[in-house]
């Protein structure tokens, strides 16, 4: 047993390897290190001379951008550069110069290109919203990567996505710019996607933190002739005989809101008999004046964080 | 005595008689001027009249506000309204404003000097929401059920009410306009992006304009089909968002990106704004130049109407600073406010701002402005209130 153990502690990097390939999300191998390491067009970045050796202890580093050297970067160990156009490629060599050695030569080359990575969670937002709906948790993710800057056609690259520095569909994709992913557990996902060539030449790499919010709950009155009033409500004043008020339930996964497990009005908690459509109901006056509570949830019964109660006073 | 007195009583009356038959015959005053001047109290000279609020512009009710000179800021009309046009009339050379009616679809023909109004369309649309009228008044295209995924129908005014015809474009499109060459400009979602379609209303031939791929997105759309167009994901303050241009079917990133990133623009200027930490900031983009310049002032691109032939716009910018999630609430209906006219103008890069007017100021309530236009004249602006979606006219 104990050697077992010892077996599998040896064993266990070579299992992480298989996941965490270092050739695939490591920078170019030399060692001038590109901060952020595949800028895009008209960023700034960095390029460090790496130097955990020592080795460059007393020399004299000249930079040279392009061939042309810069004399004000002279024998910085660090230096801010602003990228070139989109896929316009920029050669940056540091010439090192010791007394008692040779003269080395350090090169890097970047070519500047967008990496687009756009998310289109699929829970529930309004048709008259006008901005983009936002995950929660257990709710799937479509997300698409849009490279520019290459003429490679898309089919011709291979993509390597991360979810919480998790591989996945299982390791490097051909062609596969979009993909779908379940929103875990937290306030925050991380995604990461790499393009590189068939020849496992990098071209792009970035990370996005996407937030991952809880639904949330807004009233509207819909009124027969005019529709939805996209105002939300804060409080409801019956003025006439009957209202109709909408719930919308802001984020909720779709699947959750096209057939929610629960959904039910309440006014001043009792029960109250919606129609056909379970987000809607239709109030009628009761008494000549006074106030209510009107109160809605939404809850699906297997994921319990995919669900939303909200309440709205009336005063009539 | 009693008998006395009685005499009395029945002299007083019929000299009273007297006094108020020859008031009644002879007595009348010529003008109201002359009537009240000669009360003669106090100071009799006369002064410069010093003109009562307009209040009529704001009250409540039916019918429009009684026009005077001074109405540089008028409602127009007190429905809500789904799409509106300046039209000149060919034969009398008037200028009308056709508009939508939301709900029904019904389209009005406006004089907004006298007021008087006519339907041109009897054609009900159920629940129209959004629509948009030629500027000849010839053709509109109303989009039923909520915007962004009703129904659009065009319906063609001969100018006879019965003789209006309409009939059903496509299915759920996603973003619409109708343009200048009587194209109807659209997207349909599929399943992995839009497709941008143009339909010529005259040979009612449709023509696949472009493909985006992603399907939640916002199109700033060019002048006709075959023009540039810009399109971006969907803002949301916590999502990253990018511009691209479409031209000729071919996509383009722009140098513009950020969190909530809203647009609008055409080949002469792109009006953006984004999140810079918690901070709304406002940039002008110059395609030509490939030059982005942080604006001075913070702008909802979605308010702004953009000049065609010059790098200037008008823009509806709120009073109350721009808080972090403010444009999310603004979509929401959650927060409401009110906005100033501004307009500007950039040259190298240097911009400039001009107030036009504060509407909340003049009207003395909340005011929203979208989806405003300018008249041919350029004098006159046309807006809505999107608080209720009635239509507005600043007189500039």
């Amino acid at each position: 047993m104990g050697r077992f153990l010892l077996l599998l502690i040896f064993l266990l990097p070579i299992f992480s390897h298989a996941q965490f390939s270092v050739g695939e999300f490591t920078g170019p191998q030399n060692s001038l290190v590109v901060q952020p390491s595949y800028p895009g067009p008209g960023q700034d970045y960095t390029v460090t001379l790496d130097d955990y050796s020592g080795g460059a202890y007393g020399a004299s580093i000249n930079w040279f951008i392009d061939g042309t050297e810069r004399v004000d970067l002279k024998n910085n160990r660090s230096i801010t550069l602003q990228a070139s156009e989109l896929n316009t490629e920029t050669t940056i060599r540091a010439v090192l110069t010791t007394p008692d050695t040779a003269n080395r030569t350090l090169t890097t080359t970047i070519t500047p290109r967008y990496l687009d990575i756009i998310f289109e969670p699929q829970t529930h937002v309004p048709s008259f919203y006008k901005g983009r709906a936002l995950p929660s948790q257990g709710s799937i993710v479509n997300t698409i990567a849009l490279l520019h800057g290459t003429n490679i056609p898309t089919a011709n690259l291979i993509y390597t996505w991360q979810v919480n520095n998790e591989v996945i569909n299982g390791g490097p994709l051909r062609g596969q710019n979009r993909i779908s992913f379940t929103t875990p557990l937290g306030d925050e996902v991380l995604v990461s996607v790499q393009v590189t060539t068939t020849s496992g030449e990098v071209l792009a790499r970035r990370v996005v933190a996407l937030p991952s919010v809880r639904p949330e709950l807004h009233f509207y009155e819909v009124n027969t002739l005019y529709g939805v009033n996209q105002k939300s409500l804060s409080t409801l004043l019956l003025l006439g005989n009957s209202v109709t008020v909408r719930a919308v339930p802001y984020y909720l996964d779709s699947r959750v809101f096209n057939q929610p497990d629960i959904a039910t009005w309440e006014i001043d908690r009792s029960v109250y008999d919606q129609g056909i459509n379970p987000y809607e109901v239709t109030l009628q006056r009761a008494q000549n004046n006074g106030s209510s509570r009107l109160n809605f949830q939404v809850q699906s019964t297997t994921a319990f964080l995919q669900g939303v109660e909200g309440s709205l006073p009336i005063n009539y | 005595m009693k008998r006395l007195f009685l005499i009395l009583a029945i002299c007083l009356i019929i000299a009273l008689s007297a006094i108020w038959g020859y008031l009644l015959f002879f007595g009348a005053p010529e003008s109201t001027r002359e009537f009240f001047a000669n009360f003669n109290f106090g100071n009799t000279e006369e002064t410069t009249p010093i003109p009562e609020p307009d209040n009529s512009l704001f009250e409540e009710g039916e019918g429009v506000s009684e026009p005077t000179e001074l109405d540089a800021l008028r409602q127009l009309t007190t429905k809500p309204v789904a799409g509106y046009a300046e039209v000149i009339d060919q034969a009398s050379s008037s200028t009308f404003i056709y508009y939508i009616e939301v709900g029904t679809g019904h389209i009005f023909k406006l004089d907004a000097i006298t007021g008087t109004e006519e339907r041109l369309s009897n054609v009900t649309i159920p629940n129209a929401q959004l629509g948009y009228i030629h500027e000849d008044g010839s053709v509109a295209v109303v989009q039923s059920a909520a915007p962004g995924d009703g129904e659009l129908t065009i319906v063609e005014l001969t100018g006879a009410l019965d003789t209006a015809n309409s009939f059903p474009l496509i299915g759920a499109a996603h973003d619409f306009t109708l343009t200048e060459d009587r194209e109807v400009l659209y997207t349909l979602k599929i399943n992995t992006g839009l497709e941008g379609y143009s339909y010529n209303i005259e040979t009612k031939v449709t023509d696949q304009i472009f493909t985006l791929p992603f399907r939640e997105a916002v199109v700033s759309w060019g002048k006709s089909g075959d023009a540039t167009h810009f399109a971006y994901p969907k803002a949301d303050p916590r999502l990253e968002g990018y511009l691209y241009n479409v031209s000729n079917g071919v996509l383009t990133r722009e140098p513009v990106s950020g969190f909530g990133l809203t647009a609008k623009g055409n080949n002469q200027m792109v009006l953006a704004s984004k999140m810079e930490g918690d901070v709304y900031t406002s940039i002008i983009y110059i395609p030509e130049k490939n030059a982005v310049t942080e604006s001075n002032y913070p702008i909802v691109p979605e308010k702004c109407l953009l000049s065609e032939a010059v790098t200037s716009a008008v823009c509806a910018v709120p009073v109350d600073p721009i808080p972090t999630n403010g444009i999310t609430n603004w979509y929401k209906g959650i927060t409401t406010g009110t906005d100033r006219l501004i307009t500007i103008s950039t040259t190298e890069g240097n911009d400039a701002f001009l107030l036009l007017i504060d509407l909340q100021q003049v009207s003395g309530r909340n005011i929203e402005a979208i989806n405003i236009s300018a008249s041919p004249l350029q004098d006159k602006l046309y807006f809505q209130n999107n608080l209720d979606r009635t239509l507005w006219l600043y007189t500039i």
